[in-house]
């Protein structure tokens, strides 16, 4: 797998992200995690590809 | 004859003849009072035969009224030994005859629990006062009746108290009637809680779903991990703790509805208010999450517990922050501000939830609490008055009125300190 595939995941729940974390690098994803979606909109800079996984309706949103 | 000419004789003779003209007009004269006074006694025995006479027919009367009176009249000493009792009574202990009652202590028929509210009742009423109680009785026939009683002292002429005057009455359908309402009420709320379950089971099952689908997210990468050989024992403990505090927190979640939907109440009873609003905000939390609403809890350190039913508080809670949390749906997101606040005021514990929605024109919030009233497009109009009938049980008010600044709406209510409760028994 290529290490350089990244899965972003935001979601408000701490028990859904970390629980997301630990399945998908159990496959051999790099994973990073967000707590809103703003959190990932400031952070992400648009050259690293990969996957987005969005919980709905958060605060904040 | 020269006995009458002697002279001497003539004037004593004169003089006993004067003697008894005196006497004549002396005993005359005590005569004529003699009558007068005889008159006066006369007419002195014919007032008081009168006034005896109207005082027997006044006693009579009085007599007549007490023993016709519905109610039952009675009069004891401080010892409750019964002195007297009318008819009323008589049927109300259900003795054939007074002499089945009259003689013995009240506190043969007062029911047990009840006997020390009574001795402190009567103790009262011996030191002046007059007081009101409401308690049961076992009748000579072994029926039990609620009474209540009016008792007030009974003076003699010199001010002193010397027996309690009681005016009871049957209670019992009235307290029967008290009863049916109290459980349509409780029926009432049992189906509105249902109901708002109903409501709220897609939050809810949203709410269920994420330790559920944590837990999934753990075993799952548990077993690929020990598949593989990849996973080391701490990585993998690490898992599996997380795996049952996931279920712990599924666990809560089912719990707390459980005792939410559950027809009985919690006892009536000194109740931690912190705990009821965190109970209420594990069932309101994901609703109001779902509708991007910030909610911020100022729960006051320290509250003293309250009065009442556990389940029934958090109820109104929930409707509370439910009716917030819709009340925002058209504003922006960012803007939809919840706070809950729970302080002491006036010796009351209050709850009040204010939201930062677009409130209410004065004429519908007027209206709030009348049955069937809503704004709502699904509503039934229930919830407030529900609210608001399950508060003034509690011996609390239920109150909204615009907030202070800005346009949003503050929902109030108030709950006695189970302190002041203490203090009144």
């Amino acid at each position: 797998m290529n290490d350089r595939q990244t899965v972003f995941v935001v979601d408000d729940d701490q028990a859904a992200r970390e629980s997301l974390r630990w399945l998908l690098e159990s496959v051999g994803y790099h994973v990073d995690c967000f707590t809103s979606a703003l959190e990932f909109l400031e952070s992400y800079d648009g050259s690293v590809p990969g996957c987005l996984v969005l919980d709905v309706r958060m605060p904040g949103g | 004859m020269q006995y009458f000419a002697h002279p001497p004789t003539w004037a004593l003779l004169i003089a006993i003849l004067a003697l008894m003209g005196g006497l004549v007009l002396y005993v005359m004269r005590l005569n004529l009072s003699l009558r007068y006074s005889k008159r006066v006694l006369e007419v002195e025995i014919g007032e008081r035969r009168r006034a005896e006479e109207k005082l027997a027919e006044n006693e009579n009367r009085l007599r007549q009224i007490i023993a016709s009176e519905p109610e039952c009249v009675k009069l004891q000493t401080l010892d409750g030994i019964l002195l007297e009792m009318n008819p009323a009574g008589l049927c109300l202990v259900e003795a054939g005859q007074p002499n089945e009652i009259i003689g013995t202590s009240v506190y043969n028929i007062i029911a047990p629990e009840f006997r020390d509210g009574y001795r402190a009742l009567s103790t009262r009423v011996f030191a002046g006062e007059s007081g009101v109680m409401e308690f049961q009785i076992i009748s000579l026939k072994g029926r039990r009746r609620w009474m209540e009683t009016h008792a007030v002292p009974l003076r003699d002429g010199r001010n002193k108290v010397i027996a309690l005057l009681g005016i009871t009455r049957d209670i019992t359908a009235h307290k029967h009637a008290e009863e049916e309402i109290r459980l349509h009420y409780r029926e009432l709320a049992h189906a509105s809680r249902v109901n708002t379950m109903g409501e709220m089971a897609s939050s809810l099952a949203h709410e269920l779903n994420q330790p559920l689908a944590a837990i999934a997210n753990y075993s799952h990468g548990c077993l690929r991990r020990i598949r593989s050989g990849a996973g080391t024992v701490d990585d993998l403990t690490r898992a599996i703790e997380q795996v049952c505090n996931q279920a712990d927190r599924a666990a809560d979640i089912i719990r707390s509805l459980r005792r939410f939907v559950n027809k009985e109440d919690s006892p009536h009873q000194p109740q931690d208010l912190q705990g009821i609003v965190r109970e209420a905000m594990l069932i309101a939390g994901p609703e109001a999450n779902m509708h991007q609403v910030d909610i911020r809890l100022k729960l006051m350190p320290d509250m003293p517990k309250v009065l009442g039913h556990a389940i029934q508080v958090e109820q109104v809670i929930l409707n509370l922050i439910r009716n917030a949390v819709e009340a925002m749906s058209n504003m922006p997101p960012m803007l939809r501000r919840l706070e809950l606040r729970t302080f002491l005021e006036d010796d009351m514990a209050v709850v009040e939830v204010r939201d930062s929605g677009l409130g209410l024109p004065r004429e519908t919030l007027a209206r709030i609490f009348d049955p069937f009233f809503t704004t709502k497009s699904t509503g039934m109009g229930m919830g407030l008055p529900i609210c608001r009938s399950i508060v003034e049980a509690h011996g609390g008010t239920l109150s909204a009125y615009p907030n202070e600044e800005g346009c949003g709406l503050t929902v109030r209510f108030t709950l006695h300190p189970a302190m002041e409760e203490a203090r009144h028994e």
